[in-house]
């Protein structure tokens, strides 16, 4: 069972994503063809064996998929191409399917490099429920934040072009700056709302389980920092505190600092180093 | 190949030449039926759009130039010296025009769409009042085939090429579906119709007209389905628009930045301002405007310069396709003309053949008569094979027909006299 889920099934997704990003970059220059639409079915198929895999290892082991680095690394990868057959299936687009898919792709080899088995000591701090929901919103959270950024990465380059009148690749291919800032928007919110579930659930731990206090206060600082940052940029956007465009670019700022801290947090956590 | 053609497009002909040359429909028809029952003429099909005239003809001999240029004369009524400008193409040349055209490379706007439909319309008008034959069937579906291939394996309709349609491919661009958005049209002048003409195409329904005739914004929002603004153009109507298109004959601004820079304060999200009136409608300084996107025809120009650009790099790509397709409708010509002699060769074998191995089937017994069938089989395909070969290569290449000819009166024999009584003499004469 465990060669299954940690060898076989992975490997199978790796030549589905592998398949779907060289069919996504062959050339095509008609729009709006038939190609497309079977590459978005296929692609939310292989989200739907990734979402079913993730639940039956999870429940197979009895822990969230978080055991270990790999496990993480795989749990990443699968929240990312989620996120990306979502906003598939809200805006049809080529450009931004490359991007997750190739994440995707580089996040499940480096999984499976680093070993994707079933933990053979799982981590106490990881059998309370409590830390489930924390780590689970957190992931998911953080990959919709960067999911923003990229949209954001979108926004800059259109507008650059549009504004310049330069015309070049990225003007024909990219979503309209309409749908661009929608997806953005709508991962931010979405971001912003589970890193705050998922800060509550840490704070409620704290509160409650005082004997836990330990491994939560082990990444708490860059925890708080990043909600603070995500809830000013939220509020900005909601409330139309600065132009469109400089939203999209601190919402690129922040994906690249949450980067930073996602690596500080982790280091923290597998090393157990208070930060 | 048993192809002509003789037509006028906007390369040849003036556009006054061009009009009376074009045909209504019921004069296309009349004339589709006169010309196809005359003595010389298999096929007829007639492509008439505003940018060319062109008679294409399957003839059973060729016809001479001066009585086709004859026939363009009395059938569009343009004179004998405009005719002298047209273009007469016979064979693989007529094929190579065709696919050029359905393509949209021999297009006044390269790779346009619109041509590929003129010429599917022109092949159903001619297949519905039957003055079609095999050979302009099948040359006219597979230049529908090439137009199609085309455009989906090369870039060559890939962009706007004109101001107004880049005006939309922007507003798309910002917008996305354009469907629910509002827009407000400065000016009721030709220009402000034609881009109102395409945003309404691309799904905009939401209008707002000013002008300075108020009667003609009533004109024009009536048409619309919108409503008449105040010219000039209060702050509330421009904080209203996500689009702004300006086409007035003022000569000063009609928008004003201060204006503008109050609307923005009173509106959230993305505006486009598409200005293109010439001198321009509004201060330039309004593009640095927060969420605000300022073209103006000069841009637009740029656009449509750089699109044209990308087309005409596509357009070697899509004639060296061109050429594969015409040497594939080539091909499929000369085999379909050796078509029945192979098939009479390929009979009159695989008789031959039954009848020799019936005749010495008492020689072999058992699993030896099966390998002589097996044998003879396989050499009559080999022989056969290398035959049909030569044939196709003969009328390919050299445009020959003598050797289908040959081949055709050799393996008549069978007609004239029992095969039975050849294959005896045959062997008597070999025995001797």
């Amino acid at each position: 069972m465990n060669t299954l889920l940690a060898a076989i099934i992975p490997l199978g997704m790796l030549v589905g994503f592998s398949v779907l990003l060289g069919l996504w970059n062959a050339p095509c220059h008609q729009e709006g063809r038939k190609r497309d639409r079977h590459l978005i079915r296929a692609g939310n198929i292989l989200a739907l064996v990734f979402a079913a895999w993730w639940a039956g290892f999870t429940l197979y082991q009895g822990v969230i998929l978080i055991a270990t680095p790999g496990q993480l690394l795989a749990t990443f990868a699968c929240a990312i191409w989620l996120a990306a057959s979502y906003a598939q299936y809200r805006v049809s687009q080529r450009k931004l399917t490359i991007i997750p898919l190739a994440a995707a792709i580089l996040l499940l080899v480096s999984a499976m490099a680093i070993g994707l088995g079933r933990a053979a000591d799982l981590p106490q701090t990881l059998i309370n429920p409590r830390a489930s929901v924390h780590i689970a919103m957190s992931l998911a959270g953080v990959t919709l934040l960067l999911g923003s950024g990229v949209y954001g990465a979108g926004e800059i380059i259109l507008h650059k072009q549009i504004k310049s009148r330069t015309f070049g690749q990225w003007f024909h291919d990219l979503p309209s700056m309409s749908d661009l800032n929608r997806l953005r928007r709508v991962s931010l919110t979405a971001g912003w709302l589970l890193v705050t579930i998922s800060v509550a659930s840490a704070m409620s731990t704290l509160w409650l389980l005082p004997e836990s206090r330990e491994a939560t206060i082990s990444h708490l600082h860059p925890m708080l920092t990043l909600w603070a940052i995500i809830t000013t940029l939220w509020a900005a956007d909601r409330f139309h505190w600065l132009a469109q465009q400089k939203i999209a670019f601190a919402s690129l700022a922040v994906s690249g600092l949450m980067v930073l801290l996602l690596i500080v947090s982790l280091v923290g956590f597998f090393t157990g180093a208070h930060i | 190949m048993r192809l002509e053609a003789i037509g006028l497009n906007h390369k040849t002909s003036s556009i006054d030449v061009r009009d009376r040359a074009a045909m209504t429909p019921d004069k296309l028809t009349n004339t589709l039926h006169e010309l196809v029952g005359l003595e010389n003429l298999e096929g007829v099909l007639i492509l008439s759009t505003c940018n060319r005239t062109e008679f294409y003809l399957s003839p059973y001999h060729h016809t001479k130039e001066s009585d086709l240029r004859k026939m363009l004369v009395d059938c569009t009524g343009i004179t004998e010296d405009e005719a002298g400008a047209a273009y007469v193409l016979r064979d693989a040349k007529v094929v190579h025009h065709l696919f050029q055209v359905a393509a949209g490379l021999d297009s006044q706007l390269l790779g346009e769409v619109q041509v590929l439909g003129q010429v599917k319309d022109a092949y159903h008008t001619a297949l519905e009042e039957g003055t079609t034959n095999v050979v302009l069937n099948k040359v006219f579906l597979r230049a529908i085939e090439t137009g199609k291939h085309i455009r989906q394996d090369t870039m060559i309709s890939r962009g706007a090429v004109s101001v107004a349609s880049a005006s939309v491919k922007m507003a798309e661009r910002i917008f996305g579906d354009l469907a629910g958005r509002r827009v407000l049209l400065v000016g009721a002048g030709q220009t402000a119709r034609l881009a109102a003409k395409y945003l309404t195409t691309a799904g905009i329904d939401r209008w707002a007209v000013c002008n300075r005739t108020t009667e003609n914004a009533q004109v024009v929002a009536d048409l619309l389905g919108g409503r008449v603004a105040a010219f000039p153009p209060t702050i509330e109507d421009l904080a209203w628009a996500d689009l702004i298109v300006t086409a007035t004959s003022a000569s000063e601004p009609v928008i004003r930045l201060e204006q503008m820079k109050l609307a923005k304060k009173k509106r959230k999200g993305m505006q486009l301002l598409l200005d293109l009136a010439v001198p321009r409608d509004s201060e330039p300084d309004i593009r640095d405007l927060r969420d605000m996107y300022l073209y103006t025809v000069d841009d637009f120009q740029d656009l449509v310069k750089a699109n044209l650009k990308a087309r005409e790099s596509e357009a070697e790509r899509a004639e060296e396709l061109i050429k594969t397709h015409v040497a594939e409708f080539t091909e499929w010509y000369m085999e379909n003309r050796v078509a029945p002699t192979i098939q009479q060769l390929q009979e009159t074998l695989e008789e031959l053949r039954v009848l020799e191995v019936k005749r010495n089937a008492r020689k072999f017994h058992g699993t030896d008569q099966e390998q002589v069938e097996l044998f003879s089989k396989s050499l009559m395909r080999k022989v056969t094979s290398l035959m049909i070969a030569n044939l196709k290569r003969a009328s390919l290449e050299e445009d020959d027909l003598s050797m289908a000819k040959a081949v055709a009166r050799a393996v008549s024999l069978n007609k004239e006299g029992d095969l039975n009584d050849v294959l005896k003499r045959l062997d008597d004469e070999l025995s001797h």
